[in-house]
């Protein structure tokens, strides 16, 4: 059952879904059931690195 | 990072803009310069819930996320103390936002807010139209315009900790590479924008976060430029469309938006490797005799918190989290490098984990293998 608040999630998890895992303190840490994460924050972004949100005239930028 | 005598806090390694230098440094764009993570460290900020800059070097340090997420002929500048009672009034109504959004939404919060580790506020005369910003080459950091409403804080905290969160996943997970650039561009029905894969990505996520969070809003009144009563029907458009372009995202995006539109996807079991002890089928490498070793040019370091960060000094370096198991496996060459038998791993893991032989060995085994992919490992009849 999910309440208003909570995100939408379906059933199917990876393994050890359920269990309580409290969140790094910021950023990102290891992925659950996966022993060794690569980190790849080297990709070029095509959007130049932001995502911005602007007021409606000036949309073409919007995100 | 890695460098001797160089002590990176959890907090500091998670500023916004150390991320930034490492990640500039990471990628062959010069050296790591410390002075600016002092600089960066010294940075006051307010405790809001979330942290808010409020230092007057602000706009020096946070340079590069005012940079990037500036509008066309845009420079926006940063609220700080230095502009008294008008901070003051702003850091009122942030903080004012971040309780309203703990308290309207708990759980997405809590999830959200902890991709989010510094706020700035813009001045209004210099946002250009800017509401809200963030940048994936500056993790963490989120962008507001000088806000007159609460809702208006908890709403942008939905939108840019959804990227903020997409950003970290993407860092992490399988969800995008290269071919991302040559695939398709959506283009919106309300704005006729057109969007790379990247963003239509961030953006779809974010879209599907407002749109829950506008299910928990109640009577509260909205900003005017809100999103929340728009996000359901661009969710939907923006789904529908990434589920027709799916073969260009990875496995892990793949099950994130399958997962939030709704669809059931079945998600691969990793393939076991036949073996054996006490009972249970390990590979046959992983004898009790077989000896593995450290590659040379693998290093690694675990913070007071327990998270674990491993480097291979390829050109571009090479970087990878670890979890408990894996961290604690690498943990085993802290005081030398001489190889290591898996019999005599799996004893200490045995004890220290205090779990029965078989469990540990099967955990140890996982651990094992996944070094050994990463090339951090290797295995015994692997030349160093």
């Amino acid at each position: 059952m999910t309440s208003p608040n909570q995100p939408q999630r379906l059933q199917q998890f990876p393994q050890n879904a359920g269990v309580p895992v409290a969140h790094p303190t910021s950023g990102v840490g290891p992925m659950i059931g996966q022993p060794v994460t690569p980190v790849q924050w080297f990709r070029r972004m095509p959007t130049g690195g932001g995502t911005v949100f602007l007021r409606p005239a000036e949309v073409q930028q919007n995100d | 990072m890695f460098a001797p005598g160089t002590e990176l806090s959890d907090s500091l390694a998670d500023h916004p803009v150390v991320r930034f230098e490492i990640g500039r440094a990471l990628a062959g764009h010069g050296g790591l310069d410390l002075a600016k993570l002092d600089v960066a460290a010294a940075m006051r900020v307010r405790d809001a819930g979330v942290p808010v800059a409020a230092d007057p070097s602000a706009a020096e340090v946070l340079e590069a996320p005012l940079r990037i997420t500036a509008p066309a002929g845009a420079r926006p500048e940063p609220l700080t103390e230095a502009d008294g009672d008008r901070f003051d009034a702003a850091f009122t109504i942030v903080a004012e936002g971040v309780r309203l959004l703990r308290e309207l939404a708990p759980d997405m919060a809590e999830d959200l807010l902890a991709h989010v580790s510094m706020l700035v506020v813009l001045k209004r005369e210099t946002s250009a139209g800017l509401v809200s910003a963030s940048s994936r080459y500056v993790p963490g950091v989120v962008l507001v315009d000088e806000p007159r409403l609460p809702m208006e804080i908890a709403e942008a905290l939905v939108h840019e900790g959804a990227h903020e969160k997409f950003f970290d996943l993407a860092i992490a997970k399988d969800f995008l590479d290269l071919s991302a650039e040559d695939a398709d561009y959506f283009q919106t029905s309300w704005s006729r924008a057109r969007w790379p894969l990247e963003q239509t990505f961030a953006a779809w996520h974010a879209y599907s976060c407002l749109a829950q969070f506008n299910l928990s809003i109640g009577a509260e009144q909205l900003g005017p430029d809100s999103l929340l009563t728009k996000a359901k029907k661009r969710a939907a458009e923006i789904g529908e469309w990434l589920l027709r372009h799916e073969t260009d995202l990875r496995s892990d995006a793949r099950w994130l938006l399958r997962a939030l539109m709704g669809d059931p996807v079945e998600h691969r079991a990793e393939a076991a490797e036949p073996s054996h002890v006490d009972g249970e089928t390990l590979a046959p490498q992983f004898s009790e005799d077989g000896h593995f070793h450290l590659l040379s040019d693998v290093r690694h370091r675990r913070a007071i918190t327990g998270r674990v960060v491993a480097g291979r000094a390829d050109l571009p370096p090479v970087v990878f989290w670890l979890d408990e198991d894996a961290s604690w496996t690498l943990g085993q060459w802290r005081d030398d490098r001489t190889a290591k038998s898996f019999g005599w791993m799996l004893a200490r893991a045995t004890e220290e984990w205090k779990v029965g032989s078989a469990a540990a060995a099967v955990r140890l085994e996982k651990a094992l293998v996944s070094l050994h992919r990463s090339g951090l490992v290797g295995l015994p009849d692997q030349a160093r």
